[in-house]
C-alpha cells in the first residue's frame, strides 16, 4: 500500500466532506492570523520600531542648528568628534503653517495629531537632496522625492489634512504665500520633520525674519541609553557655539513612546490571541472526532482492503491536515498583508513580520492542529474492521435521560424539548458547542469591557488637567511635540500676558517658566529642567507616584526612558548598565548643577511623559534655582478653571493678545499631550472581536453540522412519522439553546475577568496615577444588568443563527437518503 | 381486540372511498426509472402485499404513496388528496393524519425510551398530552409491550422493537398502514408473530400495504398480492375467499 492510496482516500473524505474542509481552511486561517499578531505584539513590542530604526538608517541624534551661529567649518567639526561614528547634513529646515491647518498665526494650531503630540506650532519642513540617507532613510511609501521646486513631500504621520498626490498646498507663513505640488509621502524613522522639499526650496518657505536653521544627524559609537545620549548630545554643544544648538530629538524619545503604545495595547491582543488559539483547537479535534466517528464504517472499509491501522490513521491525519496547511499559509499571509498594517496606524512605517514569526504562527498553529486530530486519527488507526462497521450502525444510545424527562415535564412544543435534551446525548459534541460560545461571547466581553473602560477612562480624562501655554510665536522650526516656545519673553511681554490671563474668565492660575539644563549626578550631564515660578499644582501634571512640590527645595522627575532597551549601529541590545531616572527614589536628594552652581533638592513626585527630552526631566520651583545664571522666562503654563472650554479660552486668549503670541492647549491624561502616549486600539479590538467571533460562528456551525450529519438517519425518521421542515428547523436551532444558555452563564464572568487581567496588564506604574485610578474604577462595575442580559440574549441570538445553516440543511436533506444512510 | 381502540376509523367519509388510488405513477432517479407507469387502487380494509425482486421498486412505490417522495410523472392519490402535489410540510401533516409507516429495521429514536417513541407523531401533531398518552398506553398494552415503556429500544429484541414501531405508526389512528418488509430483520417465528399482528390490525378494519420478500406471508396475511419487476407491476391478484374478507370500518 503507497502513500498514494493513502492520498486518495483522504483526498476523496476531503472532497465529500467539502464544508467541513472549508471550516478547517477558515478556522486555521482566522487562528494564524490571530497567533501572528499576538506573537508579533508580543514577543518585541519594540521589534517593529527597531526594525525600521535598523532598515532606514535611523539616527542615534537629530539636532537643530541656528545657521547663523554656526559656520559650515565648525559643522564639519562635529562629524569628526570623539563617539560620532556617522554624521549626514547639513539639510535645510524650517517651519512652515500649511493653509487648512485649521490656524491662523496668533492661535494655537489644530492640527490632527497621533496620540500624545502636542499640535506642533508649524509644520518642520526639511531641504534633502535624495531619500536616500546615508543616515535617516526616507521611505517614499507614495508618490516620488521632491526634486524640482515647488514640490513638496508629506509625512505619512504628517499632521496636516490628507491630500492626494498632485494636489496643492499653499504655506500661508511664507512671503507671497507659495504654493507647492503634493508629489509624494514619506516616513522617516528618527527625524521628525512633516514635510521635504528640494533644498534650495527652504529659504522660500521660510517667515519673514525668522532665522535660518539646519538640521544634522548623528550615530554615535554609545548611545544606547539616555544618560549616554544626554553625554552625546553634551559633546555636540561643546564643539559649536553657545546656543547653536536649538532643538534636538534622540531615537529613544521616540522608542519611548513606542513602548508606551505597546505597553497599552499588547495585554488584550495576547488575551484574544489565546482565545483565537483555545478555539482553533477545539473545533479541529471537534471536526476530526466527528469525522472518524461518521465514517467508522468507511474505516472498515478502508480496513477490509487492507489499510494498516497507521494508513488509517494518516488518511485522517492528512485529511485535516491539508486543508489545515492551506488555512495556516492563508492565515499567515494575511496576517502580514492585512491585519498588521491596520496595527502600524502607528508612527512607522510597517515592518515586514520577522521570518520566526512569520514561521512559527502557522508551523505551531499546524502543529496544534495536528495534536488534535491525533487521538481521533489513532483511534480510527486501532478500529478493528467489525468493530468499526457494527459501530457505524449502532448508534449509543441511553444518555441524557434526565434531560428528555425534564424537557418532556416543561410541556414545551416537541421539537423544542428535543432539540434542548439532544446535547446530553453527545456530551462531547456538545462541550465543544459550549466552547466555542463561550470563547465568543467572552471575547465579545471582554472587547465590550475595554470599549467600555476605554469610555470611561476617556469621561474621567477629561475631567483631567487641561492647560494652556503662552509664549512668543516662534520663528524657527520646532521639534514635534515641543512646545516650541524658542524667545525668552521680554518683561513687557510677560507683563501683557500676565495682564490678559488676569482678565479672562477661566484662568485657574498661571505660571511663568523658564527652561535650563541641569546636569545632574548619575542621571546626565545636560538634563531637561523646567523652573515654575511659583506653585502649578492645578495644571494638572499627573503624577504616577508622590506629590508635586510644594515649595522650594523639592523636586519632581519625568521617569519617561526607563525602559533601557538601546541600540549599536542598528542592533536591538539592552543595556541595563546606566543610571537613569528610574532609579531615582523618592525622597531622595539630588543635586542639580545649572552654570556651575549647585542646588539640592528633594524628589517627592515622578510623572512620566515620553519623551522626557520633550517635557522636560525635572520640574521644580524657580526658588529651588534661585539665581542660577541664564534663567530667563521662556513662556507661562495655565491652568483653567473646572467646567471651563479649553478650545474657547485658546481661542479668546490668543484673540485678546494678538497674533505675535502663540496659545497652545495641551492636556494631561489618556488623550492628552502628556503623560500617556498612546490610547486603546480600538480598530484593534475590533478586528480582533470579529476574528475571535468568527471563529465562534465557525465552532458553533462546524458543531451543529456535524450533530445533524451524525444524526441524518434520526432525521429522517422524524420526518417520516410527520414532523415537518419547521418543526426540523426548530428542533436543530434548539440544540445549541442549552450550551447557549450554558455558555452564556460561563462566559460572562470569564469575560470580565479576563477583561480584568487585561487591564490589569495595561495598569503598570509607568501609567500616570489618573489613568490607572480611572483604568481601576472600571474594574468595579463595567456591565449594568441591562448589559449583560442583553449580552446574553446576542449570544443565544448568534449561536442560533450559527446554527440556522445546518438547522435548514437538515429540514431540506431528503428522508428517502437518510432513511437509506442504514 | 379492544373494541375501543379505534384502529383505522380515520374518518367516516373514507369507507366509501378509494384509499389509494396511483394514475400512471413514474419515478426516475437516474437511468432506468425505479417506478414504471404504475397504476394501483387500493379500498378502505384491504390488506396488500406487495412482493417483487430486489430493486425492483418496492420501497419507492411505498414512498411516494407516504409521500417521502415526489413521482417523475402521474397523480398519487391517498385518502382523497394529491400528495404528488403537496409541499414538504403539507406532506409531513398529511403523513401524521393519514400514514404509519414500520420499516425492516425499525428506525427507532434510540435516545428516546419506547414511550416517548410512541407519543412522538402524537406529539408532532399537536394531540392533547394526556389523551396521547391514554393512546400510547392503550396501544402498548395491546401490543404486549407496556412493560417496556421506559425501556430504551436499545435493549428489546427485534420483534419487540418491530412492536414499538408498529404502535407508534398507529398512534394517530391513521387510515393506512405501511410496511416496508417488516419481518425482514426478525426471525422466522417472530416474522410469524408480527404477521398474525398485522392480520388482526386488518380484521380490525385498519388498511394495509405490506412489501415482503416471503411468499407465505403473503398469501397468509394479504388478501391481495401485487407483483413488482423492474419498477412495473406485473402481476394483481386476489387470493379467493383467504383470508376472509375484513369486516367493514365502524362507523
Ligand atoms: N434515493 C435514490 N436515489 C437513486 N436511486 C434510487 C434511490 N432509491 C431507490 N433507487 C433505485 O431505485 C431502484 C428501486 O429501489 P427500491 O429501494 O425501491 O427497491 P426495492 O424493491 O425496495 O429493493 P429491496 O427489496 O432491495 O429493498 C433501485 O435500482 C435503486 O437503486
Ligand atoms: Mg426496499
Amino acid at each position: 500500500m503507497s502513500g498514494a492510496a493513502v492520498l486518495k482516500a483522504a483526498v476523496g473524505g476531503m472532497t465529500r466532506r467539502s464544508v467541513q474542509t472549508g471550516v478547517i481552511v477558515l478556522v486555521l486561517a482566522a487562528a494564524s492570523a490571530a497567533a501572528l499578531l499576538g506573537l508579533t505584539l508580543g514577543a518585541d513590542a519594540n521589534a517593529q520600531f527597531l526594525g525600521a530604526f535598523a532598515s532606514q538608517h535611523g539616527a542615534d541624534l537629530a539636532v537643530t542648528v541656528d545657521s547663523a551661529k554656526v559656520t559650515t567649518a565648525e559643522l564639519n567639526r562635529t562629524r569628526r568628534l570623539p563617539g560620532v561614528t556617522a554624521a549626514v547634513g547639513p539639510y535645510p529646515e524650517t517651519a512652515v503653517y500649511l493653509a487648512g491647518m485649521k490656524h491662523t498665526p496668533g492661535s494655537t494650531p489644530r492640527l490632527p495629531t497621533h496620540p500624545g503630540m502636542t499640535p506642533p506650532p508649524g509644520l518642520a519642513v526639511v531641504g534633502r537632496r535624495s531619500a536616500g540617507g546615508p543616515l535617516d532613510d526616507i521611505t517614499i511609501s507614495q508618490g516620488h522625492w521632491a526634486t524640482r521646486p515647488g514640490q513638496i513631500v508629506l509625512s505619512v504621520k504628517a499632521q496636516y489634512p490628507s491630500q492626494r498626490i498632485g494636489g496643492k498646498v499653499t504655506v500661508t507663513s511664507a512671503p507671497g504665500r507659495p504654493q507647492l505640488t503634493v508629489v509624494g509621502y514619506g516616513s522617516t524613522v528618527v527625524g521628525d520633520e512633516q514635510a521635504w522639499v528640494a533644498p534650495d526650496e527652504i529659504a522660500a518657505l521660510r517667515a519673514k525674519g525668522a532665522p535660518a536653521h539646519v538640521e544634522m544627524l548623528y550615530t554615535f559609537s554609545s548611545a544606547s541609553t539616555s544618560a549616554q545620549i544626554t553625554a552625546d548630545l553634551a559633546g555636540l554643544r561643546a564643539a559649536l557655539p553657545a546656543g547653536a544648538i536649538t532643538d534636538s530629538i534622540s531615537w529613544l524619545d521616540l522608542d519611548s513612546m513606542v513602548a508606551a503604545t505597546s505597553a497599552i495595547n499588547t495585554p488584550y491582543v495576547v488575551a484574544f490571541a489565546i482565545i483565537a488559539l483555545v478555539l482553533a483547537v477545539l473545533i479541529v479535534a471537534n471536526l476530526a472526532s466527528a469525522m472518524v466517528a461518521a465514517g467508522y464504517r468507511r474505516i472498515g472499509v478502508l480496513k477490509s482492503l487492507g489499510f494498516t491501522p497507521v494508513q488509517v490513521a494518516c488518511v485522517y491525519l492528512a485529511q485535516i491536515g491539508l486543508p489545515a496547511l492551506l488555512g495556516a499559509i492563508a492565515g499567515t499571509v494575511l496576517g502580514d498583508r492585512w491585519v498588521l498594517p491596520v496595527l502600524n496606524g502607528g508612527p512607522f512605517k510597517a515592518q515586514p513580520v520577522p521570518l520566526w514569526i512569520g514561521l512559527t504562527a502557522p508551523v505551531g498553529m499546524l502543529a496544534l492542529a495536528a495534536s488534535a486530530t491525533l487521538v481521533p486519527a489513532l483511534r480510527a488507526g486501532r478500529l478493528s474492521a467489525v468493530q468499526a462497521i457494527a459501530a457505524g450502525q449502532a448508534p449509543r444510545a441511553g444518555h441524557g435521560y434526565l434531560a428528555h424527562r425534564l424537557a418532556v415535564t416543561l410541556r414545551l412544543p416537541r421539537p423544542v424539548s428535543i432539540g434542548l435534551a439532544a446535547p446530553f446525548s453527545r456530551p462531547a459534541r456538545s462541550v465543544v458547542t459550549l466552547a466555542a460560545i463561550t470563547s465568543g461571547l467572552a471575547a465579545v466581553v471582554l472587547a465590550a469591557g475595554l470599549n467600555t473602560s476605554l469610555a470611561n477612562v476617556r469621561k474621567d480624562s477629561d475631567l483631567l488637567g487641561q492647560a494652556v501655554q503662552v509664549g512668543d510665536l516662534p520663528v524657527g522650526p520646532s521639534r514635534v511635540g515641543a512646545p516650541g516656545f524658542t524667545r525668552p519673553l521680554t518683561q513687557s511681554r510677560q507683563r501683557r500676558i500676565r495682564a490678559a490671563l488676569r482678565s479672562q474668565p477661566g484662568t485657574l492660575q498661571y505660571a511663568a517658566a523658564a527652561w535650563t539644563d541641569a546636569s545632574v549626578p548619575r542621571v546626565g550631564s545636560s538634563v531637561p529642567l523646567t523652573a515654575y515660578n511659583g506653585n502649578v499644582s492645578g495644571l494638572g501634571w499627573d503624577l504616577t507616584a508622590g506629590h508635586w512640590y510644594t515649595g522650594p527645595g523639592q523636586v519632581v522627575v519625568n521617569t519617561a526612558h526607563a525602559k533601557t532597551a538601546g541600540h549599536t549601529a542598528g542592533h536591538a541590545v539592552v543595556n541595563t548598565a546606566q543610571a537613569d531616572t528610574a532609579r531615582l527614589r523618592i525622597g531622595q536628594t539630588i543635586d542639580m548643577t545649572i552654570g556651575g552652581k549647585t542646588f539640592s533638592a528633594r524628589i517627592v513626585g515622578k510623572v512620566y511623559a515620553p519623551p522626557a527630552s520633550l517635557w522636560g526631566t525635572l520640574f521644580t520651583s524657580r526658588q529651588t534655582v534661585s539665581g542660577a545664571r541664564g534663567l530667563s522666562v521662556d513662556f507661562y503654563e495655565v491652568g483653567l478653571a473646572p467646567g471651563t472650554s479649553q478650545q474657547r479660552y485658546e481661542a479668546a486668549l490668543s484673540r485678546t493678545l494678538g497674533p505675535s503670541f502663540l496659545v497652545t492647549a495641551f492636556s494631561f491624561g489618556v488623550n492628552g499631550e502628556i503623560g500617556t502616549y498612546a490610547a486603546l486600539d480600538t480598530s484593534l479590538i475590533r478586528l480582533l472581536t470579529i476574528l475571535v467571533a468568527v471563529l465562534a460562528g465557525l465552532g458553533v456551525l462546524s458543531c451543529v453540522l456535524m450533530l445533524a450529519r451524525e444524526r441524518v438517519h434520526d432525521l429522517g425518521i422524524f420526518k417520516a412519522i410527520g414532523m415537518t421542515p419547521p418543526q426540523t428547523i426548530t428542533m436543530v436551532t434548539c440544540w445549541v439553546i442549552t450550551p447557549g444558555i450554558a455558555a452564556a452563564i460561563i462566559a460572562l464572568p470569564a469575560g470580565i475577568a479576563v477583561h480584568n487581567i487585561v487591564i490589569h496588564a495595561i495598569n503598570n506604574d509607568q501609567q500616570p496615577a489618573s489613568l490607572r485610578a480611572a483604568l481601576l474604577s472600571t474594574l468595579e462595575h463595567v456591565f449594568t444588568p441591562g448589559e449583560l442580559t442583553l449580552l446574553t440574549l446576542a449570544a443565544l441570538a448568534a449561536a442560533a443563527i450559527g446554527a440556522l445553516g445546518p438547522a435548514i440543511w437538515a429540514a431540506a436533506s431528503k428522508t428517502t437518503t437518510a432513511l437509506r444512510a442504514e | 381486540m379492544t373494541a375501543d381502540l379505534n384502529v383505522g376509523a380515520g374518518r367516516e367519509s373514507a369507507a366509501a372511498r378509494t384509499l389509494i388510488q396511483l394514475t400512471a405513477v413514474t419515478k426516475r432517479y437516474q437511468g432506468a426509472p425505479a417506478v414504471n407507469d404504475v397504476n394501483l387502487t387500493v379500498e378502505p380494509g384491504d390488506a396488500v402485499a406487495v412482493m417483487g425482486p430486489s430493486g425492483s421498486g418496492k420501497s419507492t412505490l411505498l414512498n411516494l404513496i407516504a409521500g417521502l417522495d415526489r413521482p417523475t410523472s402521474g397523480s398519487v392519490l391517498v385518502a382523497g388528496e394529491r400528495v404528488d402535489e403537496m409541499g414538504e410540510t403539507g406532506a409531513a401533516r398529511f403523513r401524521r393524519r393519514e400514514i404509519g409507516m414500520i420499516f425492516q429495521f425499525f428506525n427507532l429514536l434510540e435516545d428516546l425510551t419506547v414511550q416517548d417513541n410512541v407519543l412522538l407523531p402524537a406529539q408532532l401533531a399537536g394531540v392533547r398530552h394526556r389523551r396521547a398518552r391514554a393512546q400510547a398506553g392503550e396501544l402498548l398494552a395491546r401490543l404486549g409491550i407496556d412493560r417496556y415503556a421506559n425501556t430504551y429500544p436499545g435493549r428489546l429484541s427485534g420483534g419487540e422493537r418491530q412492536r414499538v414501531a408498529i404502535a407508534r405508526a398507529l398512534v394517530n389512528s391513521p387510515p393506512l398502514l405501511l410496511a416496508d418488509e417488516p419481518t425482514g430483520a426478525v426471525d422466522t417465528a417472530t416474522g410469524e408473530e408480527i404477521g398474525r399482528l398485522l392480520l388482526d390490525l386488518n380484521h380490525e378494519g385498519q388498511t394495509l400495504l405490506l412489501v415482503t420478500h416471503s411468499p407465505d406471508l403473503a398469501a397468509r396475511y394479504a388478501k391481495r398480492t401485487v407483483q413488482l419487476v423492474d419498477g412495473e407491476v406485473i402481476s394483481d391478484t386476489v387470493a379467493a375467499g383467504r383470508p376472509e374478507r375484513a369486516q367493514e370500518p365502524r362507523p
